[in-house]
This record gives C-alpha cells, structure tokens and sequence, in this order.
C-alpha cells in the first residue's frame, strides 16, 4: 500500500468510495444526492487550499482509502458557500427525482450560509471523512492510512481537531472516547439524529498505531 | 487465553461467538473492519495496557498469535 496526496482529479473516485461506504452504513444526506453532487462536492473540498487529503493507493494503483481534514472550517464553509451555484447545478437531477431533500439540502444551505455550527465545527480545524472501500478489505491499512493523517496534522501545527460523530456510530463514538477525544456538546440535528460535537488535544491523543 | 478470547468475542456483533476459539483466523470474519480493527486496538490497550502496531495485526493470524504477541510485550 503507498500514501499520497489527494489531488482534485481524485474527487471522481473518492465520491465512489463515499458511496460505496454508504451502501453498507446507512444514508446520509451526501449519498442521497446522488453521485454528481458527491462528485462536485468532493471536486470543491480538493480544491480548497484549506484542505488537506491523504489517499491510500493499492498495487494497481487504485485509491481503495481517503482521508480529509480542515484547517479552519470557517473558511471552508465560505469555500464551498461561494461554490454554491455549482453545487446547486450538480444537486438539480436528483432534486427533481426526490424533491423530499430540497428541505433537508436548504436547513444544509442555511447552516453553512451562516456558519451556525449546527452540523459541524464553525471554526478551527476540522476531520473531514475517513473512507475505506468496503470492496478492499484491508483494515490495517486503513488504520494507517489514519494515523499517516494525523502525523501529517500534527506536521501542520494544528493541535485542535474538531469532528462530529453520529451516536447511532456506537463504535466510533466509544473508540473516539477511548482515544482521548473531548466531548463539547451533543446536538439534536433537524433529522432527530443526536450527533456528538467531539475535538482531539492532538498533544494527548492516543496514537492509534505505532507506525 | 480463555479470557483474551472472551474479550475478543465483547466486541464482536455478528459472529456467532461460540465459533471463536484460539485457532480462529479473526481476519477471516465477515465484520473485520477498520471499526473491529480500532475496537481490537482499544481492548488490547485497556485490558493488557499494549499497544499494538499495524504490522502487529497484519503478521497475526489466529487468536492465539494475537495473545501470543500481547504476553511478548507485557
């Protein structure tokens, strides 16, 4: 397995992955819009200057693994706010086929509009997504891959990491708490979803692997 | 061992854990995942205070190589 860089010519392939996991975990507002909103969606976040992504790439030379992170989510949030019409654009098939999401995409608009925090960290560092093709069963890899990243954050002089956790993720919620994980807040998303506003000291944070 | 076996089998969800023994390829199960693989991590760090490493997880095959390498380096 090799590591290196996302590149926006990889937002095609990280969105397959996306969506793949999804089959397998549940539904997500991202999946449900389908493949060309994933697309776009993960073409702006690469492109961001404040992203930075790390891909898992196997022996045919496939990314099978994907991570991103933020440096400062309210830059982000004014990137992709400013990216709207383009995610507008690539959202309209599916909201014609499902016209149900044009209420949860606008609460989505409105919160990143406002940089509100409802769904996600309004400030500071962020975790994006840590995605592993479910295809490619390579678990110890994937944990690599996790901690190359957080090697790489720590590389960037960030030592607050924000992310959320659904607490339907019974696992990962446990596995974050276990890992030193701070918990801010627990929020009651639009959906009734309840969803763990969580941030990582990365100066105490249990390394997840000796690399 | 019976009790490394039984903290194996804590956090599996899908398997019938009455198949489990030392012999068992824990890499050959359905629900091997990178979620499993993290639960596996935070067992052995919790109940043995050892950290394992990725090339730890990838030499072992069975149970008892995964013990076997806890008690090496206890």
């Amino acid at each position: 397995m090799r590591f290196r860089l996302g590149k926006p010519s990889d937002a095609k392939r990280l969105s397959q992955i996306h969506s793949k996991i999804k089959e397998v975990n549940g539904l997500g507002i991202f999946v449900l819009m389908g493949g060309r909103f994933l697309k776009t969606y993960y073409s702006i976040v690469l492109e961001d200057p404040n992203s930075y992504c790390l891909c898992a790439v196997n022996d045919d030379g496939l990314i099978v693994g994907y991570t991103f992170n933020l440096i400062d989510s309210e830059i982000h949030h004014q990137f992709l706010y400013s990216h709207k019409i383009r995610l507008a654009l690539s959202a309209f098939g599916t909201l014609c086929r499902k016209p149900k999401l044009v209420i949860e995409l606008y609460r989505r608009y409105k919160s990143l509009k406002s940089n509100d925090g409802v769904y996600a960290a309004s400030k500071g560092a962020r975790g994006g997504y840590w995605g592993w093709d479910p295809d490619y069963k390579d678990p110890e890899s994937s944990l690599e891959l996790r901690e190359r990243m957080s090697l790489i954050t720590d590389a960037l002089g960030i030592k607050t990491l924000s992310f959320e956790v659904d607490l339907d993720n019974s696992k990962v919620y446990k596995f974050h708490k276990w890992a030193g994980a701070i918990e801010d807040e627990i929020v009651i998303l639009p959906d009734g979803r309840k969803r763990a506003l969580m941030h990582y000291d990365q100066s105490t944070r249990r390394r997840l692997l000796k690399l | 061992m019976n009790e490394f076996i039984d903290n194996f089998c804590e956090i599996l969800e899908d398997t019938d854990v009455s198949t489990i023994s030392s012999n068992s390829h824990f890499k050959e199960l359905e629900e091997w995942s990178s979620l499993m693989a993290l639960s596996l991590i935070a067992m052995v760090d919790e109940n043995y205070n050892v950290s394992l490493s990725a090339d730890d997880i990838r030499n072992a095959k069975t149970l008892e190589d995964l013990y076997n390498l806890i008690q090496s380096k206890r």
